[in-house]
């Protein structure tokens, strides 16, 4: 039911410390990781390792590190926004600076949001919010059962 | 010392001898006119009265003789009283005759006529008496014989004599004579002086008039070396003195003139640019070697063209509207300073230059004095700066990620295992993992800090207006969202605007105002201020706050790279935000400063251009 999110990062700390943060954040989401720009695109597009994919299959959230081996982030972007499949994906970009130019480049691409690492709770909650992300992502117990108590 | 004949002197002299002679004419004029008068009244006084006396003396002599006859022959003795009177008119008229008659000769005749008058008395009165006889015969005898005496003696007292008078007439007539030859001689004395005294005057001033033309036009020539040979005394020599005075000063003059030539030549081929000086209408009046090495024209083949030739062709227009713009403000030394301006060479291959114009104020004219170097090997010294900030740029964002990810490994691990396994460790073992988070998370805002720092010396600066008090206030919302309980009153000063690169300014007010809001964070309650005022051409701007401050002392330290007056643990920091602070200061020619003391706060001062002028750095 609910579609994966797609995590493009190729160090496995960040990787880990990523995965474990969603895992917090009760987002229960598979989480299918691509180690490069290019396998990113490979799993988009059903190209490479990932040819033969169920394509209808979009991810719901892309996390986007721009400092990767082959592809690099921005422009796996530039790809995504430039295919009609890919082109409305969420997307929302990781860094580990506040580079401006980085964050400018980002949303001229067309990223949605934008978060710096290591991802904290309030940073991720923030960005999930803003783009509308928040009930389908969010795996929050409490308010379903308020609203048994309430019905 | 020799005399002063100056030419009022000689001309007084001519008019002077002229006047002498002249009264010299007159008096003499005077002399023989009054000579010859006298001449002439000699002839009326003493021979003039002659020419009538004898006639009428004689004549009167015979009335005399008819009167005696005329009473005998009336036997009247009275009528021979009426005789008397006769005699009396006679000597009346001898007496009228005055000095023409010499007084020895008029007595004689007086008692000539007395004794002939007696004696024809007493011949008449014996007549009348009737007496006749011998003695009667020898009284008429004797009284004829005294009338032919008295007749005689008239004559030679009356009588003119002919010669006597032609020889006064020709003494005038001499004396005349003798006065037109001395008129003659002075005249001709005098004329002949004044000739002479003219003939030298003239030719005195003539040699000298040409001595001064030949000087002045050795003078003309520039030949200073040999003056004008004064002669005279007079006014002309005072000239020439004058003139040699003149010559000397005019010489003196030209050699410093010279000298000064020369420096300013020596000058001008030592400049190490190309030195191209034009006049207002862009003619070339004035190059040095260096301009004939840079631009492969001979010297001669530049002076009297235009500057544009030195122009590349498609950039010719642009030129003119520079000239005046050179003309108009002489502070502008480089000419749409950043604009790339390029030259071109004889041959045709243009190359990139940087031009410093300034005006040159002579008497006369206005002057344009244009240094231009080449910067061809500055160019591509830049080319190669900008080639290797692009390598530092990458180096720097590689820096960055490489450098953080073990950080965020050892940070992100460290809160994990503090999150995931707290309640296995004691108290000492999350100290230890909290002690590596934060070191960690130290050297990350390290990191940053040292990115923002070279960022401010990579990136370029691009000036416009930016409106300071806006940016001050969005900084210190931001600060009051991180830390909403904190009761911090911040003044600021409206529309407070600056000229500069808007970015690094605000990593500037992010900087100061972070520091204020930091270091007053010890209180219960603080004040920071911002704003600005013009002082001595500069705007000043300053943040202001009352928070820890700092010891005076150690002011001059507080700008430079890891460089912390407070210990961590006071107060958490780099100690890289003041050194960006000055290097973004300094990219945008001001300076920066503070003032504080220990708990009783600090204020930073800063500029952003030079006083007057804008730095382009």
């Amino acid at each position: 039911m609910n579609n994966p999110i797609l995590l493009v990062e190729d160090n496995k700390d960040d990787e880990l410390l990523t995965v474990r943060a969603l895992k917090r954040n009760r987002i229960l989401n598979e989480v299918v990781v691509a180690h490069d720009g290019v396998e990113a695109l490979d799993y988009l597009f059903g190209t490479g390792a990932h040819a033969g994919r169920d394509l209808s299959v979009l991810p719901q959230l892309v996390l986007l590190d721009l400092n990767l081996p082959r592809l690099g982030g921005l422009d796996v972007l530039r790809r995504m926004r430039g295919d009609e499949r890919t082109k409305l994906l969420a997307v929302v970009v990781l860094t580990s600076s506040k580079e401006e130019e980085d964050v400018v480049r980002s949303y001229s691409l067309g990223a949605n949001s934008y978060v710096r690492k290591p991802v904290g709770f309030e940073e991720f909650s923030q960005a999930v919010k803003t783009l509308g992300l928040y009930w389908l992502l969010l795996h929050e117990p409490a308010p379903v059962h308020r609203t048994t108590r309430v019905k | 010392m020799p005399v002063r004949l100056t030419f009022r002197t000689k001309l007084m002299g001519i008019v002077g001898i002229a006047a002498v002679a002249f009264l010299l004419l007159i008096a003499a004029s005077t002399l023989i006119a009054s000579r010859v008068e006298h001449q002439l009244e000699t002839i009326q006084r003493r021979y003039l009265p002659r020419v009538e006396l004898e006639p009428q003396l004689e004549a009167q002599l015979e009335r005399i003789g008819r009167g005696f006859q005329d009473a005998v022959a009336a036997r009247d003795t009275d009528a021979l009283l009426a005789t008397r009177e006769l005699v009396a008119r006679f000597f009346a008229q001898l007496a009228a005759a005055g000095d023409a008659v010499d007084p020895a000769e008029a007595s004689a005749l007086r008692s000539a006529v007395e004794d002939y008058y007696a004696a024809a008395h007493d011949v008449s009165l014996r007549l009348i008496a009737g007496e006749t006889g011998e003695t009667l015969v020898d009284a008429m005898t004797a009284m004829q014989a005294k009338q032919a005496a008295a007749s005689e003696q008239l004559r030679k007292t009356a009588a003119l004599e002919r010669g006597e008078l032609a020889e006064a007439f020709a003494a005038t007539a001499r004396a005349q004579a003798t006065a037109g030859r001395y008129r003659l001689w002075i005249s001709v004395a005098c004329l002949g002086s004044a000739v002479l005294l003219c003939l030298t005057l003239s030719r005195g001033l003539l040699r000298s008039v040409a001595e001064l033309r030949a000087g002045f036009l050795r003078f003309g020539r520039g030949d200073f070396g040999t003056p004008i040979r004064s002669g005279s005394r007079d006014e002309l020599g005072d000239l020439a003195g004058q003139a040699n005075q003149m010559a000397a000063d005019l010489e003196s003059l030209t050699v410093e003139h010279r000298k000064a030539e020369e420096k300013f030549r020596g000058l001008l081929e030592a400049a190490p640019d190309a030195m191209v000086i034009a006049d207002v209408r862009g003619r070339i009046v004035l190059v040095n070697a260096q301009t004939e090495k840079l631009f492969g024209y001979r010297r001669d083949e530049l002076l009297d063209r235009g500057l544009d030739v030195l122009v590349p062709k498609r950039l010719r227009s642009e030129l003119s509207e520079h000239r005046t713009g050179y003309l108009y403000d002489p502070a502008v030394s480089a000419p749409g300073s950043g604009a790339e301006l390029y030259a071109s060479r004889k041959d045709g291959v243009e190359f990139p230059i940087e031009i410093s114009t300034s005006p040159l104020q002579l008497d006369t004219e206005v002057l344009v004095s244009s240094a231009i170097r080449d910067i061809t090997e500055r160019r591509k010294v830049e080319i190669a700066l900008k080639s290797s900030n692009r390598e530092l740029d990458a180096f720097s964002y590689s820096v960055a990620h490489d450098l953080r990810a073990p950080l965020r490994g050892m940070n992100g691990f460290s809160r994990a295992l503090l999150e995931d396994y707290g309640d296995k460790l004691d108290d000492e073992g999350k100290d230890y993992l909290q002690r590596i988070c934060s070191g960690a998370e130290r050297m990350g805002h390290l990191i940053d800090g040292l990115l923002a720092l070279s960022r401010v010396t990579r990136t370029d600066l691009e000036r416009e207006e930016v409106n300071m008090s806006r940016l001050a206030e969005g900084i210190v919302t931001q600060l009051r969202v991180g830390q909403p309980d904190r009761m911090v009153e911040f003044k600021n000063q409206d529309d407070v605007v600056a000229h500069g690169d808007p970015r690094l300014l605000r990593a500037l007010l992010e900087n100061l105002l972070g520091n204020a809001w930091k270091f007053t964070g010890t209180r219960p309650s603080a004040c920071i201020e911002f704003g600005a005022a013009q002082r001595s051409g500069a705007m000043e701007y300053f943040v202001k706050d009352d928070g820890a401050g700092f010891d005076m002392a150690y002011a001059d330290k507080l700008f430079t790279a890891f460089q912390r007056l407070h210990s961590a643990d006071e107060f958490a920091g780099t100690g890289i935000g003041l050194a960006t602070v000055h290097r973004i200061v300094s990219r945008h020619g001001g300076r920066v400063w503070a003032t504080g003391a220990v708990n009783g706060g600090a204020t930073f001062h800063f500029t952003l251009e030079n006083a007057g002028v804008r730095n382009q750095s």
